[in-house]
C-alpha cells in the first residue's frame, strides 16, 4: 500500500483511518445506550430489507426483462449516474480533502499525483458498499447473474474516478477563467442543469401524444416506456456512449461478457492513471472546496431545512427588524431570532408562503363537491390548518437547531431557561400561525361567508404550533442529533432517531389527550345540561326540542372549545417549562454542534 | 549553529550582515555572522480578487534564527506563511527552503519544512501515537520511537497517547501539532499563532521547545499578536502592514529607526507604526 501511494505516509494514513473507523465504532459501544441504539437500528434495517424481500416473494418471482429492454435500461442507468456525478463535480471542483487533511497535505512532501491517487483510493473504498448493493440488485433482475453483478460493480467503481477527473478539469477551467468563473454561480448552474434534466425526462414522459403510446404499453417494470424510448433516435444517440458498460452488465454468456469487461476495465485504468497525471494546480480550489464542504456538513449537523442552513443575505442588512415582543431581555432574544429569519431565510419563507398559497388554491379542488359554502369554508380551513401545520413546522425550523453552536453564549443570557426557550421559539410560532391564519381568512373571504368556526381555528393555531414546536425542541435539546450522511455509526443513528421519533409521538399523544379529553367530557356534560329536559313536541327539524338540542350542542361546543383552548394553553405552558428544564440540563461541552 | 558551514550550497551569497540577537538586545543567544539561509523569500505577492493580501515581500531567515512576523489583523501574515508552506500556490515571487526552490523542487523543500497552523485539526479517528507514526512515515523518519517518546514527554502528552484526535482540547491539539512538527527535525518551522489555547505550563514548554529547536539549527518564523512573546523569542522582526513590509531587522534597529534611541517596547512602536491614518 505504501509504495502504491508513493509517499509511505499516505499508505499508513489510509490504513490507520480504516482502523480508526472500526475503533471509533467499538469505543462507542462501551456505553449501554449505544448498544440499544445499534440493536434498534439493526432491527429497523432488517425489517426494511425483510419487507422488500417479502414484497418480492408475495408478488412472485421477478421476470428478467427482454434483452433489448435490459440493454436500454442499463444504458439509461449508466447515463443517469454519469450525469449526476458530473453535476456533483460542480460542488467539488479540484480535489476535495477533509479539513484535517488539506493544509497538512499541501505543506507535506507529497506529490500532487500521490495525493490524487490517495483520494481516489479513499473514494473507491467509500463506493464499495454501494457497488456491492447495486451489483446484487442487478444480479437478481438480469439473466446473467454473475456478469450483471461484476458489470455493475466495475461500472460503479468507474463513476467516482470519472467524477474526480471531471472535478479536476472543472477546477482547471475555473483557474483559467479566473474572475469570470468566480462570478458564475456554479452551484446554481448545476441545480439548473439538474432541473432541466428532470424537466426533459418529464417532457419525455408527459409531452404531446407521446404519452399515449408510452403508457399504453407501460407495465410494472416500465418496459413500455423503455421500448418507446428506443424508437427515439436522439435518445439512442445520447445513450450510445454507454453501450460497452450496458453490454457488460447485460451479458448472458462468458463470450459476450469478456470483451466488454476488458474494455471497461481498461477504461477504468486509463481514466484512473490519467486523473493522477492531470497537470493542474488545485490547491486554492481544494482549500475553498474543503471550507465549503465543512460549512455544509456543519449546517447538516444542525438539521435540515431551517434557518441555520442559509447564508446571510446582504440585501436585507438595511431592513428594519421589528421588536415584536418588546425591548426587554425576552424581546431581545425574540428579536435576535426574528433578525435571523429576516436575514437568512427570506427565500425559505417566501417559498413556504407560496406553497401555502398553492395549498389554499387546492382546497377549491378538495371541496368541489361541497354545496354548502359554510361547510366548504370549515373544510378548507381544516385542510389548511392541518396540512399547513405539518408542512410549515417541518420546513420553517427557526429554533434551537440553528443555535447549537452558540449555546454557550445563550446559556449566559439573563433570562430564566423557560422564558429563554419561549422567546426563541415564539417568532417561528407567530410566523407559522400568521401564515396559516392569513390563508384561512383569504379562503373564507373568497367563499364570501362568515363562519364562526374559522375564528376557533385561528385561535387554536398558535397554541397547536407552540405545542408542536416546543415538544420537538424539548426532545431535540434532550438529545441533539448531529449525524451527517457518510459518518460512521449509521445504524446507531437510525436506532436513536427511531427512539426519539417514538418519544415525540408518545409525548404528543399524551399532551393532546391531556388538553382535549377534559374538553370532550365538558362537551357531553354541557350538552346534557343545556338540552331541553323533556320531549314536548316532535324531534323533527324545526321543532322546539330539535332547536333546543341544536342550541345546546352549539353552546356546548363553544364551552368545550374554550376548555380545550385553556387546556392547550396549559399544555403549551407545561412544554415550555419542560423545554426550559431541557435547556438548563443541556451540556455545552457534550452537546455542542460541530 | 555558530559552526554552520559558510560553504553550504544554500549559504547567503550576498553575505547579508548578521542580525545577531546580541545586537538586538533580545534574550536569545547571539547568532553568528555568516550562516546558512534556511528561508529565502523574494518578491512574494498574493492577490485575492481585487484585494492585495501580500505585496512584494522579500526576506531571509537564517538557520538557527527566530524571525517574528508581526502585523495587525488582515496584514497578510497568514497568507505569507501559507504561501511559503506551499499551501497556497505562488502567484508572484520565489521561495527557497534550505536551498530548494518551492516550485522547482517542492518535495525536497517540504521535507525541510514544518507548518503549525493557528488551529490545528488532528484526524478524529487517529490516536496521538498514530499521528506521530503517520508523520514519521510522511517525512521518512526512521527509528522515530525514542524521539516520539521525548516529544510526548516534553509536551506532556504521555497520558494522552491513546486519546483520539477528536477527543483533544484546543491546547492538546496545539501540543500534538508541535510534536508532529518537531518529529522530523525540520530546517524551517512556520508557526501561525502557536501559543493560542495553551495553558501557562504549555506556553513555557512551547517557548523552550522553540528555543531548543533554533539552538539545534532550525529556522523559525513565528507569527503572533503576542508582542511580548515575539520580543522575548525573536532574533529579528518582520513587521507587515496591509501586505507590505514596514520593517525588517532587530528590535534595536527598530527602536533606532522609529524612536531615535534604544528605548520603548515593541508594542508601543508597533502601534505607532501601524496607526490608522486620519483622513
Amino acid at each position: 500500500m505504501a509504495s502504491y501511494f508513493g509517499n509511505p505516509g499516505l499508505g499508513i494514513l489510509f490504513k490507520l483511518k480504516l482502523k480508526g473507523g472500526f475503533r471509533a465504532q467499538a469505543r462507542r459501544l462501551k456505553q449501554p445506550k449505544h448498544w440499544v441504539f445499534l440493536i434498534v437500528g439493526s432491527l429497523a434495517a432488517c425489517a426494511w430489507i425483510a419487507s422488500l424481500v417479502l414484497n418480492t416473494l408475495l408478488q412472485g418471482a421477478v421476470q428478467p426483462p427482454p434483452p433489448e429492454v435490459a440493454l436500454l435500461a442499463a444504458q439509461a442507468g449508466v447515463f443517469v449516474l454519469v450525469v449526476l456525478t458530473v453535476l456533483g463535480s460542480f460542488n467539488h471542483r479540484g480535489l476535495y480533502l477533509p479539513k484535517e487533511e488539506v493544509e497538512l497535505a499541501f505543506s507535506s512532501p507529497v506529490s500532487r499525483g500521490d495525493l490524487v491517487r490517495y483520494r481516489l483510493a479513499v473514494n473507491l473504498m467509500k463506493s464499495l458498499i454501494a457497488a456491492l448493493l447495486f451489483g446484487v440488485a442487478a444480479a437478481m433482475r438480469l439473466r446473467g447473474h454473475m456478469f450483471a453483478f461484476v458489470g455493475v460493480f466495475v461500472t460503479m467503481l468507474t463513476i467516482p474516478v470519472l467524477g474526480q477527473c471531471v472535478a479536476l478539469y472543472l477546477g482547471d477551467a475555473e483557474n483559467r477563467l479566473g474572475r469570470l468563473a468566480k462570478k458564475l454561480p456554479l452551484r446554481f448552474l448545476s441545480i439548473f442543469f439538474a432541473i432541466a434534466l428532470a424537466l426533459g425526462v418529464a417532457a419525455l414522459f408527459f409531452g404531446g401524444n407521446m404519452s399515449v403510446h408510452m403508457f399504453s404499453g407501460l407495465d410494472r417494470s416500465g418496459t413500455g416506456v423503455l421500448k418507446h424510448l428506443e424508437d427515439l433516435p436522439w435518445v439512442r444517440g445520447l445513450l450510445w456512449p454507454f453501450t460497452p458498460w450496458a453490454r457488460m452488465i447485460t451479458a448472458e454468456t462468458f463470450t459476450q461478457f469478456t470483451p466488454w469487461f476488458l474494455f471497461a476495465a481498461g477504461f477504468w485504468l486509463l481514466v484512473f492513471e490519467w486523473t493522477v497525471r492531470v497537470p493542474i494546480d488545485f490547491r486554492e480550489l481544494s482549500l475553498a472546496t474543503s471550507a465549503d464542504v465543512a460549512k455544509r456538513i456543519n449546517r447538516l449537523r444542525r438539521g435540515t431545512f431551517h434557518v441555520g442552513q442559509s447564508q446571510v443575505t446582504r440585501a436585507t442588512i438595511g431592513w428594519r427588524v421589528p421588536w415584536i415582543l418588546g425591548r426587554g431581555p425576552f424581546g431581545a432574544v425574540a428579536w435576535h431570532k426574528t433578525a435571523s429569519i429576516v436575514r437568512k431565510a427570506r427565500g425559505t419563507v417566501t417559498l413556504s408562503a407560496l406553497i401555502i398559497g398553492l395549498l389554499t388554491l387546492l382546497t377549491i379542488v378538495f371541496t368541489k363537491g361541497v354545496q354548502d359554502s359554510h361547510e366548504a369554508a370549515r373544510a378548507s380551513a381544516a385542510i389548511i390548518a392541518v396540512a399547513g401545520t405539518l408542512y410549515l413546522c417541518a420546513v420553517l425550523r427557526f429554533d434551537f437547531r440553528g443555535d447549537l453552536e452558540i449555546m454557550d453564549r445563550i446559556k449566559t443570557w439573563p433570562l430564566r431557561p423557560s422564558m429563554l426557550f419561549l422567546a426563541t421559539l415564539l417568532p417561528e410560532v407567530l410566523l407559522v400561525a400568521g401564515l396559516l391564519a392569513l390563508a384561512v381568512i383569504v379562503r373564507t373571504a373568497w367563499l364570501g361567508v362568515f363562519e364562526p368556526a374559522i375564528l376557533g381555528i385561528i385561535a387554536f393555531q398558535p397554541l397547536v404550533v407552540l405545542t408542536w414546536v416546543a415538544l420537538d425542541n424539548a426532545v431535540y435539546l434532550f438529545s441533539p442529533v448531529r449525524y451527517t450522511p457518510g459518518e460512521e455509526g449509521a445504524l446507531q443513528n437510525m436506532g436513536r432517531s427511531m427512539l426519539l421519533m417514538i418519544l415525540r409521538v408518545v409525548m404528543g399523544a399524551i399532551v393532546f389527550a391531556v388538553a382535549i379529553l377534559p374538553a370532550i367530557v365538558v362537551w357531553f356534560v354541557a350538552r346534557g345540561a343545556l338540552s331541553p329536559a323533556e320531549l314536548s313536541e316532535g324531534v323533527e327539524p324545526g321543532s322546539a326540542y330539535f332547536e333546543g338540542v341544536e342550541a345546546a350542542t352549539t353552546a356546548a361546543t363553544w364551552i368545550a372549545g374554550v376548555v380545550a383552548w385553556v387546556g392547550m394553553l396549559g399544555v403549551g405552558a407545561g412544554l415550555v417549562w419542560l423545554g426550559g428544564v431541557m435547556l438548563e440540563r443541556f451540556d455545552v461541552a457534550r452537546d455542542k454542534g460541530a | 549553529m555558530s559552526d554552520a558551514a559558510p560553504q553550504s550550497p544554500w549559504a547567503d551569497p550576498d553575505g547579508m550582515p548578521s542580525t545577531a540577537s546580541a545586537q538586538a538586545g533580545a534574550v536569545s543567544p547571539a547568532i553568528p555572522v555568516e550562516r546558512a539561509i534556511a528561508l529565502r523569500v523574494e518578491g512574494l505577492s498574493k492577490t485575492y480578487d481585487d484585494t492585495v493580501a501580500v505585496k512584494d515581500l522579500s526576506f531571509r531567515v537564517f538557520a538557527g534564527e527566530i524571525l517574528g512576523l508581526v502585523g495587525a489583523n488582515g496584514a497578510g501574515k497568514t497568507t505569507t506563511l501559507r504561501s511559503i508552506a506551499g499551501i497556497l500556490p505562488l502567484q508572484q515571487g520565489r521561495v527557497e527552503i534550505c536551498g530548494h526552490d518551492l516550485v522547482e523542487a517542492d518535495l525536497a523543500a517540504k521535507r525541510q519544512l514544518a507548518w503549525i497552523p493557528d488551529d490545528p485539526q488532528p484526524f478524529d479517528s487517529l490516536t496521538v501515537d498514530e499521528h506521530l507514526r503517520f508523520t514519521a512515515a510522511l517525512y521518512g523518519v526512521e527509528h522515530f520511537e525514542a524521539r516520539s517518546e521525548e516529544l510526548l514527554r516534553i509536551f506532556e502528552l504521555v497520558e494522552k497517547r491513546d486519546a483520539l484526535g477528536g477527543e483533544l482540547s484546543r491546547g492538546m491539539r496545539q501540543k500534538l501539532a508541535f510534536c508532529c512538527a518537531w518529529l522530523h527535525q525540520p530546517g524551517l518551522v512556520l508557526m501561525d499563532e502557536p501559543l493560542s489555547g495553551l495553558d501557562p505550563r504549555g506556553i513555557r514548554s512551547a517557548k523552550n521547545a522553540v528555543r531548543d529547536l533554533a539552538a539545534r539549527g532550525s529556522a523559525v518564523v513565528l507569527s503572533s499578536h503576542l508582542l511580548e512573546l515575539i520580543e522575548e523569542l525573536a532574533d529579528r522582526l518582520l513587521i507587515v502592514h496591509r501586505g507590505e513590509t514596514v520593517f525588517l531587522g532587530t528590535l534595536s534597529e527598530l527602536r533606532a529607526k522609529f524612536r531615535g534611541d534604544d528605548s520603548g517596547s515593541l508594542e508601543e512602536i508597533f502601534l505607532s507604526i501601524t496607526e490608522p491614518r486620519s483622513t
